[in-house]
């Protein structure tokens, strides 16, 4: 299949979301399903795959609606100029913070695990030195990365399973169907943001060389995350139980420490694994780093990103150093959650459908006046 | 000229970059990868200095013994003692290990550790038992899988054992927690799998170690009730225990049968335990159904009964079941009404299948429990009898 100048495929788009998402929300997944829901944590994970996944169609409707436009240009068109622009700086502040919160969270973990003696600043700007390499290069390539990466991102959750099936107590998940209708509803605006990362949808169909076949795709890309979180809800509860999961800060990571190969020729696969997961990480980090640098570049009307890119790291750089430990770091991630990532994730894509709805109607009769 | 300057640059760019090494990089030939690790309570005496009474919490507590390999003495022209054993004391575990460097010329690493024995005494103190475990979790160079042993006396005196099977203690006793499918008289029992029991229920079975001449022994159990050691389950004790939890890999139960006490050792090859609960008149009543298969091992020469008669083996069986249920009665009785704690999955059991029942008593089941009625039922079958009649 020949895809055009500055285009990618559905498929590559569907690498792009899933290997965004996947990043550092999965290590600390399994907790705060606990502590919300017990026992029944995958229920919650469920009902919010389905909710994301209807407002993942809502943003796909969207944006084959203004094919070849992110939500920078088709909101002018919805909103007027100056407020479409304040929402993409907006926009661009959520995901700012979020590379933030990510690279920060991984300079952390990585310090804690392999890096003890190397500073945190400059674990974090390598990472976004690396990766602002790969936003600078065009979309095919990127694309093509997330391609390459996917796997990188699945197949070790996979082998999992089948690491750990001798160590699993699979009475862990009892009891079952214990929860409250109201505790669940609090729980499910906590578990929407373990998908936080969807809405770069809103960026990244812009590039889309089948716009109208591309629902499936995005839905495929929701459901492939839903399924990846619940197996490693699964693993966390079944080898921990439900106590001690909501104990430990990243039930995943702890995970490898109870991972043993036979003959104890491989003792501590801590590394392997840190080696794999600085993959997903550089994943997570080069599409927020993209798609903020492209709403900077749509706002400033530029026609390139990548003079947007560089500007952008200081900012991030900036940002992944004000909270002072890892506690601080994901209270401010929370605060932002609640506010500003329930507007862009959950209230923007919706409002900006229900307008369309609205313009629809008015073209019509404009058309039937004329 | 401008290509030459250009090459220059970058050769003056990358060589840095090559050249350096990794920051944190340490030679395995610096690194001294402990293998066991004792914990005890600092006796004062020993000290012989005089302390400051007022300041109590500030004074050394901990003892603490590592077992160090000795690299160089591996290996066909290996010189030296094989292992060091180093002792520090500190205030907490964690700052002991630390003052360690500057006695010890390598840097301690964790990630191989396999043991980790505590005292009696510190295993007896709460608030101590609660920080080792802590600074064990904490870190996460200490693998989940390492075994946690309590000491019969003090954790220095097992690790000091100048075993005559293998020179390193931690290796030795590891070896022993590989083998241990044969055997259900200790618990195998991981770091992982205590932190487990003890954030659900506060309580645990910790498996407990003993010094010998020149050897350890492995057998019984400690009792941990809120992070407490409040006493000693002996090896059929702790064997009964483990049928009640369903975690028997393999077992040998010896009973005498016929009128005159011929001792018959039945090797238990398989084994299950279903549960059951209700409430009858307000009360929990709980129903073990151990449900075992195994072998004939020994019988004896010469003698009138004939081995190969399913009417005698059915005799036989019927003694193994009342045998073996006494046992574990006088074992929920010893629990019940000594130690009154609930170290048989009873909690466990009703938490996660009878949602409704566990609801009622859960926030008091520390009192519950030492009432509740347990019934045991065992149903024992011989399937193999050996090769002769």
């Amino acid at each position: 299949m020949k895809i055009e100048n500055n285009k990618i495929s559905n498929g590559q788009i569907l690498a792009i979301i899933v290997s965004s998402v996947i990043g550092v929300g999965i290590l600390s997944l399994p907790r705060s399903l606990v502590e919300t829901a017990g026992t029944d944590g995958w229920i919650l994970l469920i009902f919010s795959g389905i909710i994301v996944a209807i407002i993942v169609t809502i943003i796909t409707k969207l944006t084959v609606k203004f094919s070849g436009k992110t939500l920078a240009e088709f909101g002018r068109d919805l909103l007027t100029t100056p407020l479409s622009d304040f929402v993409s700086a907006l926009y661009f502040i959520y995901l700012t913070i979020f590379a933030a919160f990510v690279v920060r969270i991984f300079a952390e973990i990585v310090k804690m695990f392999l890096l003890a003696d190397t500073p945190t600043e400059i674990i974090i700007i390598t990472m976004l030195l690396v990766t602002s390499y790969l936003c600078r290069g065009r979309i095919e390539e990127f694309g093509k990365m997330a391609v390459l990466l996917l796997p990188v991102v699945i197949i070790p959750i996979l082998l999992m399973i089948f690491i750990l099936i001798p160590d699993l107590d699979t009475t862990n998940i009892l009891p079952v169907f214990r929860f409250e209708i109201k505790e669940l509803s609090q729980g499910i605006i906590n578990s929407i943001f373990a998908f936080a990362g969807y809405d770069l949808l809103l960026v990244f169909m812009c590039y889309s060389n089948e716009p109208k076949k591309a629902l499936k795709y995005n839905l495929g890309a929701i459901a492939i995350i839903t399924v990846a979180y619940l197996i490693v809800f699964f693993m966390s509860i079944m080898i921990f139980g439900q106590t001690e999961t909501a104990h430990l800060i990243w039930p995943s990571m702890s995970l490898t420490e109870v991972v043993q190969f036979p003959g104890a020729f491989i003792e501590n696969v801590q590394g392997i694994v840190m080696a794999q997961w600085s993959l997903v990480v550089f994943a997570t980090l080069a599409a927020l780093l993209y798609a903020s640098s492209l709403v900077l570049s749509k706002l400033f009307r530029g026609n390139e990103h990548k003079y947007f890119v560089l500007p952008t790291i200081p900012i991030v750089y900036i940002m992944s150093l004000v909270p002072d430990n890892i506690a601080s770091a994901y209270d401010y991630v929370g605060e932002t959650t609640n506010y500003l990532g329930i507007f862009i994730a959950v209230v923007l894509p919706i409002m900006l459908f229900v307008i369309t709805l609205f313009k629809k109607g008015s073209k019509k009769g404009s058309v039937k006046n004329g | 000229m401008g290509k030459i300057k250009k090459v220059i640059i970058l050769i003056c760019i990358i060589i840095p970059i090559i050249l350096t090494g990794c920051w944190d990089k340490v030679e395995i030939n610096e690194r001294a990868f402990v293998t066991a690790v004792g914990i005890d309570i600092l006796n004062e005496k020993e000290t012989g200095e005089e302390k400051d009474k007022t300041d109590k919490k500030q004074s050394d507590r901990y003892l603490i013994t590592y077992i160090l390999p000795n690299i160089e003495a591996i290996g066909k022209e290996g010189q030296g003692e094989p292992v060091f054993i180093v002792s520090s004391k500190g205030r907490s575990p964690y700052e002991t290990t630390r003052q360690l460097t500057t006695r010890v010329h390598q840097i301690l690493f964790f990630s191989h550790m396999k043991i980790l024995v505590i005292g009696e005494d510190v295993a007896k103190n709460s608030d101590m038992l609660r920080e080792i475990l802590d600074s064990l979790e904490r870190n996460y160079a200490i693998s989940r899988r390492i075994h946690v042993l309590v000491a019969k006396g003090t954790a220095k005196e097992i690790l000091n054992v100048d075993s005559q099977y293998e020179a390193d203690i931690g290796i030795y006793l590891s070896r022993i927690f590989e083998n241990a499918g044969d055997t259900a008289i200790f618990n195998p029992l991981t770091l992982g799998d205590l932190l487990q029991n003890l954030h659900d229920e506060k309580n645990a079975l910790m498996p407990r170690v003993a010094a010998g001449e020149d050897d350890v022994k492995v057998s019984g159990s400690g009792v941990i009730k809120n992070y407490k050691l409040i006493g000693w389950l002996e090896e059929i004790e702790n064997r009964s225990v483990m049928f009640l939890k369903d975690m028997i890999k393999s077992d040998l139960i010896v009973v005498t049968a016929t009128e005159d006490n011929i001792l018959v050792p039945y090797e238990v090859t398989q084994s299950k335990t279903d549960k059951n609960a209700k409430i009858e008149d307000g009360r929990i009543k709980v129903r073990f159904m151990i449900e075992m298969e195994g072998d004939l091992r020994q019988f004896k020469m010469d003698r009138p009964e004939d081995v190969l008669d399913d009417k005698f083996l059915k005799k036989l069986e019927s003694v193994i079941e009342s045998y073996f249920k006494t046992q574990i009665e006088n074992t929920v009785k010893k629990l019940q009404k000594e130690f009154k704690v609930d170290v048989i999955g009873v909690n466990e059991y009703l938490s996660k299948f009878k949602p409704d029942i566990w609801s009622q008593f859960k926030d008091d089941w520390e009192n519950v429990f030492p009432d509740i009625d347990i019934q045991v039922e065992v149903d024992s079958k011989i399937r193999r009898i050996g090769i002769t009649k």
